[in-house]
């Protein structure tokens, strides 16, 4: 199948048609779509704050200890989305279970990390860092777009932009919503000055002192976002219908810039609330089906962009949760958890074991994983990154993607 | 009368009756027809003119007419300034004497028929010889007209044509109508201070099948049938809309009738409306009113005629929803439905909006803001008090415990007032908005009513309106025109002075919102109160009887007593 | 006359005399650049006001600033106004209010320059009370002496939350006032050693905040002896003051730092070139006005390398066009404008305060910068008293080259600056568009002023102070 559309995309634009840059890019993607991480890859991070539990979101039903930990909190095993004889997701992972089934979704058991650290913030920064070394000043997504010719990243989101994008050039892009960053400058007046604009800044005879530079290419950087955004935003929205969530909202604005032509090849965003330290079920039916509506919108309105090879989403949690329940029918912070990968080209399905119930380090799952590992594969299967450099040391690689 | 006319008027009698009696048969009738008499005498009114010559003192009104929006109006004034030499309010005094429009097609915009008639002929050339310059299509109609023709041929502008008749300007898309009209004559006002009449036949409007769906009765829309059915009822029913504007010596009065005689199948609608045999509701006015209103309503009766007003589906989920709806407030110690208290409660409702002091607190604030309280009549008042003894207990529990509110109880009369007010000890203070200290939540069961207020003393001021009515206005019924349902009143005069009031809170406002000095904003707010010291006050009623809904809207110094 | 450019910055002798008036070193574009920096910058009635005061009188007055009782009584009651909603925006209001309002605007500008420099931020502090009561001290010490200012604020309940004052107590010292008040606010890095921190923090230990006011206990200070920077006795934090004061890098330290800040950005003059200032500034006890006055008078700062060569910050920014725009406009707004420029007062983004410089400017801010200044010329909303059109129509100017011309002069000072004639030409091809219907030919001009504007704002040099 993927053939076919390689032949036919390459035919288009070997018959000189002038394609859509969407249609474009995809022909350009497409031969390299067989193997993973083609020059135009991009990875979506999904941050899930707060300590996601793991073991209620992919449920080792098979094993009698579950349900010994988890008298209340228990999933009923008739409920479960089966992944295979002994694993199922959460019934509200739906979006997740037909992704799994189109092996377009891989689960990566037992991710963690030594000496785990059950503090929030502490444990998000080693994420981010992807080093437990507290002077590490970036994050290794930020040190990885260094390493890929100057390309920016994304965030999208009300808060601060994340560790992880930070580097020594500065901050990644913020966006909230591709509005805010358009100029108010509308109708037919509007159109003339902002025409007017382009000019006037690109006309300045370059010179002048270093300051008086900077200005002149901020505002030109300024400029060409602005279109940029604009373009964006004007495109049509896709066909595929998005539900009505924040983080959906959050992922339509990075189909939006996909769709735009976006140079960028790094976005994030995040989803809050995982910290379900009291009533956890009926908060983590919602988050979960959030999460999986929202990706499986993302993945079909990729695909009729035509962009879904070449775009990997990546969830990942701080920390899981205890393996125990608490007395208020919640569960506190734990270690080991899953990962989650989106996307064409993947093995599918689970990757490793889950972690034993009874073979516990106080009382939280153990990790067998580590996470860097999958940032390693990523970042040199995916990204053609320099993983070593990025990751300021070597990670034994995971086998996510399918020869 | 005009002199000038008198020889003439004969003449357009005959055509008129010739016109009209041709008519009968296929001429379409119109579906709207506005006259207006003399409108720039509005421009004149002591009311108009007091708050023009306010705005004129205010720097930031001059600022707030230089939008583009309003700088192209301001061109076309100067535009009529230039053609006639004389300032713009004369000049449209003198252009327009007389104006009709007429739509003869709710569908076509092309079929309406303005007509404008100037006090004379030197005018109108005036005028068209000017606009010529402006719109090149209009040369040939002024050069007619300065010929000396007495009735051009129409001249076509855009989609429009325009004719000149005498001293009328005629305006149509449609040439047909545009000779019909133009022979008719423009009737004059029937009495001396309506300036503006409008006729609206509500039936061929409804008939439009776009229409069909905003005239629909929403019978799956309780909400909506609770707050606005009985209008759309009438509405649905409606046959003719009529509005006049009037310019009285005292005021202006908007008045509008809504003529429904159709029968069909629009829902008996009871309850929404005062009926013709019951007590209207008294509006409470205490001293110092600022806004009053009070309307009749029987919720009781709504929901025993349920059944006819609601789809079935409907009003079977609302009958689950008062269950669960009642299960929910156990929380609250109420365990009745909540139909059971709609039945509690009577027909009539009151809000009141009144100048007042703050609250007593420690922390002192140098503006004083109105309160305001709502009051709602009850059927039974010992049992309404029975029901909800124990919820004001929960409720001032949760104030106490998540608003850290203090929850006091004090008599007043034989009534006895609750109040909550916010704590206001150092640490309080420091923290949250200090505009809270202007408030203190209070409410009452008392003298057949229920009295929710914003302050305390706002509770008690309406708790002594209510047996000021009550012992004073016993002769009020008997003689009676059609019931007031709804009864609307406004004091400009006592907004004006809570206006200077909350000088210190506006004045804040308008440095951090607006960056403009105190001086400046000292003088905006100065000319805000003529204004309203202007308006006066302002009235608005409604009554109904069987066939017309009446609503009559004065502004101005009618109200001589408050 | 010898060319100023030789002059300057080179030669200790001369870079600090004042500037002796001659038409092409005093004229509107140097009258305006004094505006600008010291005040925010001017409306035209000021421009045209103080174009007749030679340059030495007008810094004096600049520096002296007027006294108005109505407006501080005014003040008095928008600040209980301001802190009775408590929200750290209607703070950040009130200032831009001042700002906008003061008679004394230098003071103003120098509040800014101190908050930056003791930058304290409401996110740690949590108490707008304490917040407003620091920037009364800046104000009250803006122009004063350094060393006072420096006492106090190492008293100031703010400071000792934001700088955890209130956890260093004897036997367990907190070094975070002591590291600051050499890093950062005194001395500068490398006029220290990491045992004068130690030394220090215990010097400043007993002192906490209580009932919003600061609180010495003598049980939690350290009365030991302590040696800090070659000076040993019992010291206490006036003393450490005492002896920061005493250093010869304090002055040294300041004068750089208000140089960058009031001079120039892209020159790092010389320690010899400073040094008549920071003599003449340790000798006059650390009189901020005198180094003002005379900083701000001085031939090096009408020179062409100070002409625009600073960043406008944020608050520069706004406050500059609604000056130039003869506002004023709504400072809640404003202030929420700035922050996301970049500059939130009351919260800087750490005890270094902003970096400031061409930090300011990257493609989100630059966007934001843009909005605001469409925002303030569009004759509506927040623009409603900015409205270009009005500064046209009350003086009559007509032509498209005209009105470019006006808006490069007002905005820019270079009526011929080198986009004069494409944006003339822009406005031509605009005015063909509104020229229809009935508009007038004012409200033309009040259209296409909008637009000049617009363009105008949009040049990189307007980026600059």
């Amino acid at each position: 199948m993927s053939v076919n559309r390689r032949e036919f995309l390459g035919g288009t634009v070997a018959c000189g048609l002038a394609l859509p840059p969407f249609l474009k890019r995809a022909a350009a993607a497409a031969p390299k779509a067989d193997q993973p991480g083609g020059d135009e890859t991009v990875l979506v991070v999904v941050q899930l704050s707060g300590g996601n539990d793991g073991l209620n979101t992919v449920v080792p039903f098979a094993d009698p200890e579950y349900r010994r930990q988890r008298p209340k909190l228990g999933l009923r095993t008739d409920d479960l989305l089966k992944v295979d004889e002994e694993l199922g997701l959460h019934p509200a992972l739906q979006g997740f279970a037909d992704l799994l089934e189109q092996t377009r979704l891989s689960i990566v058991q037992g991710v963690g990390y030594p000496n785990a650290t059950r503090s929030h913030f502490e444990s998000m920064d080693v994420w981010h860092r992807a080093t437990p070394d507290e002077t590490e000043k970036f994050g290794w997504l930020g040190r990885a777009r260094a390493r890929l010719g100057g390309n920016g990243a994304v965030y999208v989101g009300g808060n601060d932009s994340p560790l992880a994008l930070f580097n020594a050039t500065g901050n990644p892009l913020t966006v909230q919503s591709l509005a805010e960053h358009q100029l108010p400058l509308t109708g037919e007046r509007g159109r003339r000055v902002r025409a007017a604009l382009d000019e006037l800044v690109a006309d300045g005879t370059p010179g002048g002192h270093e300051l008086l530079e900077i200005a002149r290419s901020a505002s030109k950087s300024m400029l060409d976002a602005e279109k940029r955004f604009r373009r964006a935003s004007e495109t049509s929205r896709s066909a595929s219908a998005w539900p009505n969530s924040g983080l959906a909202k959050r992922l339509e604005v990075i189909a939006q810039l996909l769709r735009a032509d976006s140079p960028e090849r790094i976005f994030y965003t995040s989803l809050d609330g995982f910290d379900t330290h009291s009533g956890q079920a009926p908060a983590h039916e919602r988050l979960l089906r959030e999460v999986a509506e929202a990706i499986a919108a993302f993945q079909r309105d990729l695909e009729s962009q035509g962009q879904h090879r070449r775009v990997l989403i990546l969830t990942f949690s701080e920390f899981g949760r205890r393996v125990k329940e608490n007395g208020s029918e919640g569960t506190d912070h734990g270690a080991a958890s899953q990962m989650f990968l989106v996307g064409e080209g993947l093995r599918g399905g689970p990757i490793g074991d889950h972690p034993s119930l009874t073979d516990l380090d106080q009382g939280d799952l153990k990790f067998h994983t580590d996470f860097r590992s999958v940032y390693q594969t990523i970042l040199e299967d995916w990204l053609r990154a320099p993983g070593r450099d990025v990751l300021l040391g070597d990670f034994p690689k995971v086998e996510l993607f399918s020869a | 009368m005009f002199v000038p006319f008198r020889p003439l008027f004969p003449a357009t009698f005959a055509l008129l009756v010739v016109s009209t009696t041709t008519a009968v048969s296929a001429e379409p009738e119109p579906w709207l027809v506005v006259d207006v008499h003399r409108p720039a005498r509005l421009l004149r009114h002591e009311l108009v003119t007091s708050v023009r010559s306010a705005l004129a003192e205010s720097p930031d009104f001059r600022d707030r007419q230089r939008t583009p929006e309003l700088e192209r109006v301001r061109g076309l004034l100067e535009f009529v300034e230039n053609a006639l030499g004389v300032e713009w309010e004369s000049g449209l005094d003198r252009l327009v004497r007389r104006a009709r429009l007429q739509g003869f097609d709710p569908d076509r915009p092309m079929a309406n028929v303005l007509v404008v008639e100037s006090d004379s002929r030197e005018t109108q050339v005036e005028l068209l010889n000017a606009l010529a310059k402006r719109i090149p299509p209009l040369g040939p109609l002024a050069e007619q007209v300065g010929s000396g023709a007495a009735a051009s041929r129409p001249v076509r502008i855009g989609p429009l044509l325009v004719a000149v008749d005498g001293a009328r300007i005629l305006v149509s898309g449609d040439e047909s109508l545009l000779k019909r009209v133009g022979s008719e004559t423009l009737p004059a006002a029937n009495d001396a201070d309506l300036v503006l009449s409008a006729r609206l036949n509500v039936d061929r409007l409804r008939d439009r099948i776009e229409a069909e769906e905003a005239f629909a009765f929403p019978h799956r829309d309780p909400g909506a049938v609770a707050t606005v059915g009985g209008w759309l009822a009438r509405i649905r029913n409606g046959r003719e809309l009529h509005v006049e504007l009037r310019s009285r010596e005292r005021g202006l009065e908007v008045s509008a009738s809504l003529i429904s005689e159709r029968t069909g199948d629009v829902p008996r609608i009871g309850g929404f409306f005062a009926p013709a045999d019951s007590a209207q509701p008294t509006p409470l006015r205490p001293t110092g009113t600022i806004f009053a209103a009070s309307w009749y309503r029987d919720y009781a009766r709504l929901w025993a005629d349920r059944d006819e007003l609601l789809e079935a589906e409907v009003v079977e989920r609302m009958e689950e929803r008062d269950g669960e709806v009642r299960d929910e407030l156990k929380v609250l110690g109420l365990n009745r439905l909540p139909s059971e208290v709609v039945g509690m409660l009577g027909t009539d409702y009151h809000v009141v909006v009144m100048r007042g002091e703050s609250p007593d607190y420690d922390v002192h604030r140098d503006e004083r803001l109105p309160m305001a309280a709502v009051a709602i009549s009850l059927r039974d008042e010992q049992a309404f008090r029975e029901t909800f003894e124990p919820v004001f207990k929960v409720v001032g529990l949760i104030l106490a415990g998540e608003q850290k509110m203090l929850v006091k109880q004090a008599p007043h009369g034989d009534a006895v007032i609750t109040t909550a007010r916010y704590r206001d000890d150092r640490g309080s203070r420091e923290s949250g908005n200090a505009l809270r200290y202007h408030f203190a939540p209070s409410w009452t069961v008392a003298r057949g009513h229920v009295v929710v207020g914003s302050t305390r003393r706002s509770v008690a001021t309406v708790l002594e309106e209510i047996e000021r009515k009550r012992s004073t206005n016993v002769e009020v019924h008997g003689n009676r025109e059609a019931a007031a349902s709804e009864n609307g009143f406004v004091s400009f005069r006592e907004a004006a002075v809570a206006l200077q009031e909350a000088r210190p809170l506006l004045v804040g406002r308008a440095q951090l919102e607006e960056g403009i000095s105190s001086r400046r904003a000292d003088t905006e707010l100065r000319v805000a109160r003529t204004i309203l010291e202007a308006l006066g006050s302002a009235t608005i009623r409604t009554s109904t009887d069987d066939t017309t809904i009446n609503v009559t809207l004065v502004v101005g110094h009618t109200d001589a007593t408050k | 006359m010898n060319d100023e450019k030789t002059l300057f910055g080179l030669d200790p002798e001369t870079a600090w005399q004042p500037l002796f008036p001659t038409p092409s070193t005093w004229n509107a574009a140097k009258l305006a650049h004094l505006h600008r920096r010291a005040e925010f910058g001017a409306s035209r009635a000021r421009l045209e006001e103080t174009s007749f005061v030679p340059p030495a009188e007008l810094v004096a007055s600049i520096v002296e600033g007027r006294e108005d009782r109505r407006y501080e009584e005014d003040v008095d009651r928008l600040r209980e106004t301001a802190l009775a909603r408590s929200d750290i925006r209607s703070l950040q209001a009130l200032w831009i209010y001042r700002m906008m309002h003061s008679p004394h605007p230098l003071r103003e500008r120098m509040t800014l320059f101190w908050h930056d420099h003791f930058a304290t931020s409401h996110a740690k502090v949590g108490n707008y009370r304490l917040m407003q009561r620091q920037n009364e001290l800046l104000r009250r010490h803006a122009l004063g002496h350094f060393g006072e200012m420096l006492q106090e604020i190492t008293r100031d309940p703010a400071m000792l939350i934001w700088l955890d004052s209130h956890t260093n107590r004897v036997g367990h010292a907190n070094e975070n006032y002591a590291r600051e008040i050499f890093e950062l606010f005194g001395l500068g890095v490398g006029h220290y050693t990491e045992a004068d921190i130690l030394e220090a923090a215990r010097a400043f230990t007993g002192w906490d905040v209580h009932d919003g006011e600061p609180r010495f206990q003598p049980q939690f200070f350290d009365a030991g002896e302590k040696t800090i920077l070659g000076r040993t006795g019992p010291w206490g934090a006036g003393d450490v003051v005492r002896i920061v004061l005493e250093q010869p890098a304090c002055g040294r330290f300041l004068v750089r730092k208000l140089f960058a800040e009031f001079v120039s950005e892209t020159i790092e003059p010389g320690e010899d070139v400073l040094e008549p200032l920071v003599e003449g500034f340790r000798v006059r006890n650390y009189d901020i006005a005198w180094l003002m006055q005379t900083m701000l008078g001085s031939w090096t700062f009408f020179s062409d390398e100070a002409m625009r060569h600073r960043v406008k910050s944020p608050v520069e920014f706004v406050l500059g066009a609604v000056r130039e725009l003869d506002g004023p406009a709504g400072p809640l707004r404003l202030a929420e404008l700035c922050e996301r420029m970049g500059q939130s007062l009351f919260r800087p983004p750490s005890v270094k305060g902003w970096d400031g410089g061409g930090n300011w400017l990257n493609s989100r801010t630059m966007l934001v910068r843009q909005q605001t200044m469409i925002e303030l010329t569009r004759g509506r909303g927040l623009g409603q008293r900015t409205d270009p059109a009005r500064l046209v129509s009350s003086r009559g100017e007509s032509g498209d080259v005209g009105l470019a011309e006006t808006f490069l002069d007002l905005m820019l000072q270079r009526p011929d600056h080198p986009a004069r004639d494409r944006i003339a030409a822009l406005l031509g091809e605009e005015r063909r568009r509104v020229q229809r219907g009935f508009a007038s030919a004012s409200s033309v001009d009040g259209e296409l002023a909008r637009t000049a504007a617009q363009l105008v704002a949009a040049l990189p040099d307007y980026q600059l102070a």
